[in-house]
């Protein structure tokens, strides 16, 4: 198995591309059924199993993917526009955290990159659990303009998962859906991480 | 209490102003008090023995019944440290927490005393009342313990005291620096605060370890020999280096169960289903019965498994159990299958009771989303394997 390949745990049907390991899950744009671009940052991978590992390789280009990856037969190919103010993409589980130490994702040139995700086995198991790796991705990231969501080889399982979210949307957020105490106590915490790197500063 | 006591001469105590920070809002902040076994190390009274002149003095904890209403007293202006929270008057005698602050009001009764002729006899006596308030941070490996200190009644001898402070720390911390000046008991009502640090030693990547902190109260009285109170032990926090996704220390309270949040308006399918299994007796809503975080992949995949494997294929929706696969209360505890009308999974009956899942067909990328709104609280929660943690359905 080649090096780059890494088995990745998956929580309720996602792994990411995350920004400094934040999840703004609010602000995903679902509308896609494999990538789940988070507005404010980062990227959700949708998988076939619910639960469980799967295979994934990641690579970071300096220039635009020009041509269709062909190593594997893959079923299903998106790209989309992936955005990381915090310009610290990491391939992640998301109950589990990177899979190996840090890879080199992201330049110091921009914030706006483009993610192609290609796919296959998502339908081994679909919406069930799986110890043993049965699907597998390859994610290519290179920096870019935001563009458009764009399906490069779609499927019927593609089809019904966009279908399925036109008929019931849940568009992204900006703010997330917590009540008050919640936005108050970051406050609070906010003035006590304060008073904290403040007293590093006094010594 | 020790020694006679001449009522005549104590002084009156009256106390409108406090310390306590009002809250932001209301309920911003959800304290709750510790359960289960105390961490307060034993305390006691101590005495020095009397010297030549047989004048000695004696420090005890008080009972927490017998703190009044809270003293009054102006805010030091000079104070570098952060004023308490107003929630910490709920703290008398018990620790009461948010997942990053505790507190712990105590009362302290300090007594001086001659022997003559074998006969001991009291000359002052104060009594005073302590705020231990302590925290951190997510995000860094420092914690602070501030002791806020005042006399609110006392008489004769006792009032000519002066007391100092010196931090202490134990397990995997160290003291960064803590302690104040000599500060006269007198006048009553007048708030004294030490102001300490300590950083963690669980830095390292994988490092987990917990933080003991506490002062020394030392109080000098002319005449009289000095004595020493050791603030009971403050061990709240726990500092990690620990937390999946993300690399960098922070402390947290460990035994405060934060809250991840189901918006009905973001998440209907997903808020619906909860409310109900919530409703059915299982736990997660409260602070007395949370859910507990597994990070074995095997406890979550067997969880998964005994609950959704046999999910029904329904387009664009997928199986949400509850309690969710990711706590020590899902099927891999034990119990059986529930569900509710509409949730799409035939052959599960209904259920009651704190044992057992829920199951219910959801909209998928709400169930989606709800993995990300869990990892997103473990991480900025620092919610470690067996921590408690609640689900709260909101409007």
């Amino acid at each position: 198995m080649d090096a780059s390949w890494h088995d990745v745990f998956v929580t309720e049907g996602t792994f990411g591309l995350l920004d400094d390991g934040e999840i703004p899950v609010h602000s995903a744009d679902w509308s896609n059924g494999l990538i789940a671009p988070m507005l404010q940052g980062g990227a959700l991978v949708r998988t076939g199993i619910q639960s469980g590992y799967v295979r994934v390789s990641i690579r970071a280009l300096r220039e635009p993917a020009e041509e269709i990856d062909e190593s594997r037969p893959w079923e299903e190919i998106v790209e989309a526009a992936v955005t990381a103010p915090r310009n610290r993409l990491r391939l992640e589980s998301l109950d589990y955290g990177p899979p190996a130490p840090d890879m080199p994702l992201t330049t110091a040139d921009t914030t706006q990159y483009r993610l192609r995700v290609h796919a296959r086995g998502r339908d081994a198991a679909r919406s069930q659990s799986a110890q043993v790796p049965r699907e597998e991705y390859l994610l290519l990231v290179w920096p870019a303009e935001p563009a458009p969501t764009r399906t490069l080889r779609g499927s019927n399982r593609l089809e019904e998962e966009e279908q399925a979210e036109a008929a019931n949307p849940h568009p992204p957020r900006m703010h997330p859906a917590e009540p008050p105490e919640a936005t108050a106590e970051r406050e609070i915490r906010a003035r006590l991480d304060e008073a904290l790197r403040r007293s590093r500063k006094d010594q | 209490m020790m020694g006679s006591q001449d009522s005549s001469n104590e002084a009156a105590v009256v106390s409108e102003l406090t310390r306590l920070t009002p809250e932001t809002t209301p309920g911003s902040d959800k304290p709750t008090s510790e359960t289960g076994t105390s961490r307060l190390s034993d305390v006691g009274a101590s005495c020095t023995e009397p010297d030549e002149n047989g004048r000695g003095s004696c420090i005890e904890y008080k009972a927490p019944d017998t703190i009044p209403a809270l003293p009054s007293g102006e805010s030091n202006p000079q104070l570098a440290a952060v004023a308490p929270p107003q929630w910490c008057e709920d703290a008398q005698g018990v620790v009461y927490a948010t997942r990053t602050q505790a507190c712990r009001i105590d009362s302290v009764y300090y007594e001086t005393y001659v022997v003559r002729n074998g006969t001991r006899t009291t000359t002052g006596e104060a009594n005073l009342l302590l705020i231990n308030y302590s925290y951190g941070s997510t995000s860094e490996s420092r914690i602070a313990h501030q002791l806020d200190v005042t006399a609110f009644s006392g008489w004769g001898d006792a009032l000519k005291a002066s007391y100092n402070g010196n931090a202490r720390v134990g397990y995997a911390c160290t003291k960064e620096s803590g302690s104040f000046s000599a500060k006269p008991i007198q006048p009553l009502n007048q708030w004294h605060t030490g102001e300490a640090f300590f950083d963690s030693t669980a830095t390292a990547t994988g490092a987990v370890g917990e933080c003991g902190t506490g002062w020394n109260l030392t109080f000098t009285n002319p005449g009289y020999t000095s004595t020493t109170y050791v603030v009971p032990v403050f061990r709240q926090f726990r500092c990690d280096n620990n937390t999946a996704g993300r690399p960098v220390p922070g402390c947290v309270v460990p035994w405060y169960a934060s809250a991840v949040y189901y918006s009905r308006a973001a998440y209907p399918d997903l808020a619906s289903h909860v409310s109900r299994a919530q409703a059915s007796g299982l736990p997660g809503a409260t602070f007395e019965a949370p859910l507990t975080r597994t990070t074995d992949p095997a406890v979550n995949g067997d969880n998964r498994e005994k609950a959704c494997g046999d999910a029904p294929s329904v387009s664009g929706k997928s199986c949400d159990e509850y309690p969710v696969a990711s706590s020590y209360q899902g099927l891999s505890a034990g119990g059986t299958r529930r569900t509710f009308d509409g949730c799409q999974f035939p052959g599960i009956p209904a259920g009651q009771g704190p044992t057992g899942v829920s199951v219910c067909m959801i909209t998928a990328t709400e169930n989606s989303s709800q993995g990300g709104l869990h990892t997103g609280l473990y991480r900025s929660e620092r919610v470690l394997d067996k921590d408690p943690f609640r689900v709260v359905v909101t409007p």
